[in-house]
């Protein structure tokens, strides 16, 4: 009983966090357009500062809150696009895939998902949606991706605990956050790259006086996208890691088995990295998708993964 | 002073008719996740008439492990047929697993018979049926937890006074069948060696579930 409520605890605090994640999104879309605003109206009449600032954020929010609004409500479409996933539309095409998943969905009293596999060699697994509960109707849609080659080494034991934690994300609304979380790492890497490229070539082309300010511009905007970007792949770090232990717990109150999860960990642990993986949505996977980046010792990338060490995740489980 | 009264009054109407409908959401939470159940027992129903008829084609296959199989499902299906609630659902549950030990046992049985093994249709209705089984023991494991969810608020203060005006009445756990906490034990030492005979060992076994 303790480590239900243990487990529900976390949930809550888990959910405290959303909201924060939401606000750091917002701030940054407001830091963004106010160094957009400064670089553009700076130079002009002063007095009309505080206008053209609005201007500029209305702009930045509707088109951000526009992009976020279709991903969220079309997140299993485009993220199953984006990671080259194909759709079982019969039970037939896979079955034992097919029946894990529908047992899993009547464990967790969730509709059941729809299901996808990526032509992958590497082991792992994923879900998408923006499927939630209100006054005790499910709403909305859901996904669940695995690779081919996850169904050729798992056994339905540890399969049903693979899906088990995919389900406890759609559950507790993680992939709705996620998919916040890409939209506005995708507008922000694009504006990087946008200015990015335009401050090259112009610089490449013009050499008079009058552009030089021009492509100071572009370059601080460049800056500031990549930093925008970097800022919102961080806060959605910061819940990640978190989450991945708490989907690991919501499995194992599924499956009541954490054998099964354990077993999938010791399977996953010296697979390859993926190749339909898109870089964007690194942490919605089971296991990081690039795992031979984080194994090489000399790399940072161990402090920037989205997902716990499986050893890690291991011992919490035996300790549960 | 009267109107300080009057807001009182509809605060706690407020407050009453949002505990009830909150009680009643969650009742019926209790009923869906049952409904769950009854779907996955009435899709075993319909499955076993077809395991049947592939197992009969093979020799020698265990007519009494096959009987025991055939029994429970004819009871399913009574209870199933006069569902007018004189059957509690622990009762319904309770041939529900007795039909889950038979069939565990056929499925051990099975393994002996290589050819039926191969068999795709049976290998078909082997995963329908796994899977069959499975849901309703998660079914039933979701249903359980609707009802603690059901069962706390009605005892918690202060919904338990619009409760008990209400008669609403708490609702039973689902017993976890004693066959499904320890793994049965199938004994094949006799069954490799001689496949004709091997009848008594198996027997002794499907009663064991049973009880």
């Amino acid at each position: 009983m303790g480590k239900v409520t243990d487990l529900r605890q976390q949930l809550i605090s888990n959910r405290r966090h959303t909201v924060y994640i939401y606000i750091v999104f917002f701030l940054t879309i407001l830091a963004f357009s106010a160094v957009v605003a400064t670089l553009i109206y700076g130079d002009s009449n002063t007095t009309n500062m505080p206008w053209m600032l609005f201007k500029v954020i209305i702009f930045m929010l509707v088109i951000t809150g526009l992009y976020s609004y279709i991903m969220v409500k079309k997140s299993v479409p485009i993220i199953m696009y984006m990671n080259k996933a194909n759709r079982i539309n019969n039970r037939s095409d896979a079955p034992v895939l097919f029946d894990v998943v529908s047992e899993m969905a009547i464990a967790a009293g969730e509709p059941l998902p729809e299901i996808f596999i990526v032509q992958d060699t590497s082991p792992n697994a994923f879900s998408a949606g923006n499927l939630h509960r209100r006054n005790g109707q499910w709403i909305g849609q859901a996904g669940i991706g695995v690779t081919s080659q996850l169904l050729k080494i798992l056994n339905r034991e540890q399969l049903e605990s693979v899906i088990g934690h995919e389900m406890g994300h759609i559950k507790d609304e993680d992939t709705r956050v996620e998919s916040v979380g890409i939209a506005l790492t995708a507008i922000f890497s694009f504006i990087g790259n946008w200015a990015t490229t335009i401050a090259w070539f112009s610089d490449d082309n013009n050499n008079s006086d009058n552009d030089d300010s021009g492509d100071m511009i572009f370059i601080i905007i460049a800056i500031a996208g990549w930093i925008c970007c970097g800022i919102s792949y961080l806060a959605q770090l910061a819940l990640s890691r978190n989450r991945e232990y708490l989907a690991d717990a919501e499995s194992v109150n599924l499956t009541r088995d954490p054998q099964g999860l354990i077993q999938t960990f010791e399977k996953l642990s010296d697979r390859p990295n993926m190749k339909s993986a898109n870089p964007n949505c690194n942490s919605l996977y089971f296991a990081n998708p690039n795992p031979e980046v984080s194994r090489s010792k000399f790399s940072m990338a161990n402090i920037l993964d989205t997902h716990p060490s499986l050893h890690d995740r291991i011992t919490r489980l035996e300790n549960m | 002073m009267l109107i300080i009264l009057i807001i009182v009054i509809i605060l706690i109407i407020c407050w009453g008719v949002g505990t009830y409908n909150s009680l009643v959401s969650k009742q019926t939470d209790t009923d869906q996740s049952w409904s769950q159940i009854d779907v996955q027992l009435k899709r075993r129903n319909d499955l076993i008439p077809n395991l049947v008829a592939t197992v009969k084609g093979y020799a020698n296959f265990e007519s009494n492990t096959l009987q025991q199989v055939i029994k429970y499902r004819g009871q399913m299906v009574h209870i199933d047929a006069d569902s007018s609630g004189k059957l509690s659902r622990q009762q319904m549950m309770n041939v529900s697993n007795q039909l889950s030990g038979a069939l565990k046992s056929l499925f051990a049985v099975s393994e002996n018979y290589p050819k039926l093994q191969a068999n795709s249709d049976f290998q078909d209705l082997m995963e329908q049926l796994t899977t069959t089984e499975n849901q309703i023991a998660y079914a039933r494991q979701n249903y359980n937890s609707t009802i603690a969810v059901y069962d706390r608020s009605l005892r918690q203060f202060p919904t338990s006074i619009i409760a008990g005006m209400t008669h609403f009445s708490s609702r039973n756990y689902l017993q976890t069948p004693d066959s499904e906490k320890a793994t049965p034990k199938v004994d094949f030492s006799d069954l490799d060696s001689n496949q004709n005979n091997n009848n008594n060992n198996v027997n002794n076994n499907t009663n064991a579930n049973d009880k």
